[in-house]
């Protein structure tokens, strides 16, 4: 899998390319790229409008993120799910737990917002 | 008979495996529920722990626990999904009932500050009226603060005695009394209030307020400015009464003095006519007479007295055998 990392008015969106799962071989990846992110002390915004699967791996990146990100003040957000995702997420009602984004543009903009807020 | 089916040892201990991590499991999520209910009061440290229980959860289900198609995914696979499922359905009520309970201490903080802020303009609300009550109480002339339906709502106590009501309190939220409830009160206006056979004359000045609408009237007892005022016009009017009597007097004395003394040259006359004499002596005392009017109403314009001319002019006629001018 090919991960763009684009920086959009201090937030880190990594568009995942080549592929369509989320899974134990491509997860790992994600979360590096991610935590660097992080590390750089970047919101990140992970689009997965192109991701129709999620396994238990991907769902754990998911939350991984969301749990480093917490912890560093910081935020990680996932924007564009596809049916099939939100049909996984939404069973282990992770969509009730962690706010997800319509597309990378609002998941931007909620970053921005929180961090206003957050200084402000 | 009883008939026992018979399980396979391998198919039996995999059940009894199933079931012991089912039963850990429960017993888990259990802990886990009062450990998330204990940290309901605090939003962030719910979501990281109930984070935290995805993570280990997720690290320790299958990575094809998701796949629908997997037909075969062990029943300790299954036990697992199921459990998660369990754990985020509990977690997921448990975060709307602290996301909730946050809004409502949000709200229930926001009321409070907006009561201690209520609170505090009442005070100064109150401070504020008292310093005006007192402010108006020091004040001669009547105050009355009108509501947009006129009704009164603050008056001070010199309203009330120029009114003529028991006190300030009596008038408040009340119809404005007769005599100033009159729409055309627009301007300044004197009105005649009787209180017990004591009339006043009070001028009312009205002013509009702004919104929400309402007014202000002030009222001032102008009786005794107005008594004042007749009396310094009733004493110039007498001033020039006087001068002018003062004036006259001077003129009739002079014609008068030689009439009188003509009579009495004639009077003492031997070489006349008796009626002559007689009509001499008529003249004379009746020129005396004369005289002696000129003579008090002359005093009276060196005095200045009205009281002296109604007197002298309202009296009979003086004696017989007055005398003559001085």
């Amino acid at each position: 899998m090919r991960i763009d990392t684009v920086e959009r008015e201090g937030v880190a969106c990594l568009h995942l390319r080549d592929g369509d799962a989320l899974d134990v071989s491509t997860a790992p990846g994600v979360k590096v790229a991610a935590l660097a992110a992080l590390e750089r002390g970047r919101d990140v915004v992970v689009d997965l409008s192109r991701i129709d699967f999620l396994d238990s791996a991907g769902v754990g990146v998911v939350v991984a993120l969301v749990k480093t990100a917490r912890s560093r003040g910081l935020r990680a957000r996932f924007a564009g799910l596809s049916a099939t995702a939100r049909a996984t997420l939404g069973l282990i009602r992770l969509d009730a737990i962690i706010d997800f984004s319509t597309d990378v543009d609002a998941a931007v903009k909620a970053c921005r917002r929180r961090r206003d807020a957050e200084v402000g | 008979m009883a008939r026992s089916r018979a399980i396979p040892p391998r198919t039996a201990a995999a059940a009894s495996g199933a079931a012991e991590t089912e039963l850990a499991d429960l017993c888990r999520l259990h802990d886990v529920g009062l450990d998330l209910i204990a940290r309901i009061d605090d939003v962030d440290d719910l979501l990281d722990r109930v984070l935290e229980e995805y993570e280990r959860r997720l690290a320790d289900l299958p990575s094809d626990a998701f796949d629908a198609t997997a037909e075969r995914r062990g029943r300790v696979a299954e036990a697992k999904l199921r459990s998660l499922v369990m754990f985020a359905t509990q977690a997921a009520a448990v975060k709307e009932k602290a996301r909730a309970a946050a809004e409502i201490r949000a709200r229930a903080e926001a009321l409070e500050a907006a009561n201690r802020r209520l609170a505090a303009a009442l005070d100064t609300a109150e401070a504020s009226r008292a310093r005006l009550d007192g402010v108006l109480a020091t004040l001669d002339a009547g105050i009355l603060i009108l509501a947009p339906d006129d009704t009164v709502e603050i008056a001070n106590r010199a309203a009330a005695v120029l009114i003529g009501a028991p006190d300030e309190r009596s008038l408040a939220g009340r119809p404005l009394p007769d005599g100033l409830s009159s729409a055309g009160l627009a301007g300044a206006t004197e009105i005649l209030f009787d209180r017990g056979g004591s009339p006043r004359t009070v001028l009312a000045l009205r002013r509009g307020l702004p919104a929400p609408g309402g007014a202000v009237i002030l009222l001032t007892d102008v009786t005794e400015r107005w008594r004042e005022m007749e009396e310094r016009h009733r004493i110039e009017r007498l001033r020039e009464a006087l001068w002018t009597l003062g004036v006259l007097s001077h003129r009739i004395n002079n014609p008068l003095t030689a009439m009188l003394g003509r009579a009495q040259i004639l009077k003492a006359r031997r070489d006349v006519d008796p009626s002559v004499t007689r009509a001499a002596a008529v003249i004379e005392e009746a020129a005396s007479r004369i005289a002696d009017l000129i003579r008090e109403l002359a005093q009276v314009v060196k005095e200045g007295r009205r009281e002296s001319v109604d007197r002298i002019l309202d009296s009979g006629p003086p004696a017989p055998g007055g005398s003559g001018v001085a």
